[in-house]
């Protein structure tokens, strides 16, 4: 049997649909109106960026939305998941709050965000926040709670770890495992948010470009912000596990 | 009892109104091996967590001489070892001693020592999950010695251990006990671990009616012990039929 290197069988069944769908396109098996071969698409992808640096900003755009509204829910989320373990308080006003919420639509909630922040930036990072807090919060909890149920904390009140092992080297640690996957999930619906927040109410980011496509039927530019988006979920599921793969296993 | 460095005086525990300790009392002497023998559900390992303050009792008292701070008077070795998986040995080791007053190299030297002593320095940068069970309770053992405690607890450390490694460690808490002299609560179901480790064994029977007496038997066997010799001497089955019996008595069955 062939031994693929674990960075290689990322990319083996994405290439093989891409694959399947150009000879597709290729033997007329499909409308290339609405489903241009990929090979066009990436060629296109590749103009966009290298001629027009509308293209660019536009994907620098939705990262910089993700990577503002990810960096402001994630700590939070991973704080507030541990603290309300350890907090009567706390978890007497967070849980019940964070179980009306959450079950929302995160994209019924756009419409209240915008009244009350504006159309502009922020209800845009407002959503993203929204949308990858829950899932990081509930991920990380679900840790802290599983990890309740072991001796470690036992271990770590005999042993009477500082303040910074117990929460930092034990209970951050011991959950990182969920911790990384809530970030897998927070951030993939995280890209979700932007799109959404970019279709309504932004003149810029890569929804902007796509609902504009939409608008003016360039079927081939829509499919260029998919690629782009499925690039941006694929690398973040890889880094993901890549950190994952390098941790002892929790 | 002279020598004192524990003293339970009256001790009550329940979990919703179900007794789990019950009138308790029991005194520990500086320095001696004392293991705690009892049935399943009998509360020794309830015990060991009200020692180490993971437990609040109802009432009752718990007075270790001399009294720390901190509760830095114990510190004890689980059932399961416990190790942080996602820490290596020396790791596991170091943050054990987070509320050590000594500085770095100090730490770092006391652990090697350790490590040398147990034949296991090569495995300081490996995982838990690197270890074979045997290994992680030797580390979950020397964890325990580490600490600048008097008293040592330990639930039950070597129940899921193979027959070969269990003696293996054994005589290394003997060794342990013997060079660190410090004071060890030992619990066990094992009758034989029992009388071949302990000078004292406490008999703990289950909550009745009345207080929980404990039931006293003292090792008649010099140090160092001979294993198989031990075995064949008729005090040896005298220690055994006693402790036999008493658990005959708490589970109420007979035995062939």
């Amino acid at each position: 049997m062939i031994q693929l290197d674990k960075t290689y069988k990322w990319f083996v069944s994405p290439l093989a649909i891409l694959l399947l769908w150009e000879l597709s396109v290729y033997f007329n098996l499909v409308s290339e109106v609405f489903f241009p071969a990929p090979s066009e698409v990436i060629l296109r992808i590749k103009f966009l960026i290298t001629k027009d640096f509308g293209f660019l900003l536009h994907i620098l755009d939705s990262l910089k939305r993700l990577a503002i509204g990810s960096l402001l829910a994630i700590p939070l989320a991973i704080l507030l998941a541990i603290s309300v373990e350890f907090n009567r308080v706390l978890a007497f006003i967070a849980r019940p709050v964070i179980a009306i919420i959450y079950p929302l639509p995160k994209l019924a909630i756009f419409p209240l965000l915008i009244i009350i922040l504006g159309s502009g930036e922020l209800a845009q990072i407002g959503i993203i926040f929204i949308g990858v807090f829950f899932l990081q919060f509930i991920e990380t909890n679900q840790g802290v709670r599983d990890l309740i149920k072991t001796d470690y904390l036992d271990v770590a009140r005999v042993y009477r770890l500082s303040f910074w092992d117990r929460y930092f080297h034990v209970i951050f640690r011991g959950t990182l495992n969920h911790t990384l996957t809530g970030l897998k999930l927070g951030l993939g619906y995280g890209l979700v948010m932007v799109v959404a927040g970019e279709f309504a109410f932004s003149q810029k980011g890569l929804g902007f470009f796509m609902w504009n496509a939409w608008d003016q039927f360039r079927v081939i530019d829509l499919y260029c912000g998919l690629f782009i988006f499925a690039i941006m979920g694929i690398f973040i599921f890889y880094l993901v596990d890549k950190i994952r793969d390098n941790l002892p296993s929790v | 009892m002279e020598n004192s460095i524990l003293k339970v005086k009256n001790l009550n525990l329940s979990f919703n109104k179900l007794e789990v300790i019950k009138d308790l009392s029991l005194d520990i002497g500086k320095g001696e091996f004392v293991t705690i023998l009892g049935p399943s559900g009998v509360g020794k390992t309830v015990l060991l967590k009200l020692l180490t303050k993971i437990l609040l009792p109802n009432s009752g008292e718990i007075t270790f001489t001399p009294q720390e701070k901190n509760n830095l008077n114990v510190s004890m070795a689980f059932q399961k070892s416990n190790l942080f998986n996602w820490l290596s040995v020396y790791e596991n080791l170091k943050i054990s001693m987070s509320h050590s007053n000594m500085n770095e190299i100090e730490k770092r030297k006391k652990i090697e020592s350790f490590l040398e002593f147990s034949r296991m320095i090569n495995f300081s940068n490996s995982f838990p999950s690197e270890l074979s069970g045997g290994m992680a309770q030797k580390i979950n053992l020397i964890r325990a010695f580490l600490q600048e405690s008097e008293t040592v607890l330990m639930d039950e450390p070597l129940s899921s251990i193979d027959t070969i490694q269990k003696m293996e460690l054994q005589d290394f808490i003997l060794k342990l006990w013997e060079k660190q002299k410090k004071t060890i609560i030992y619990v066990t179901h094992d009758i034989e671990e029992a009388i071949y480790m302990s000078d004292r064994i406490l008999l703990l029977p289950f909550v009745k009616q009345q207080k929980q007496r404990i039931k006293e038997i003292v090792i008649p066997f010099n140090r160092p012990r001979k294993r198989i010799k031990m075995l064949t001497e008729s005090k040896y089955v005298e220690s055994y039929k006693f402790i036999l019996d008493f658990l005959k008595s708490e589970l109420e069955v007979e035995f062939q």
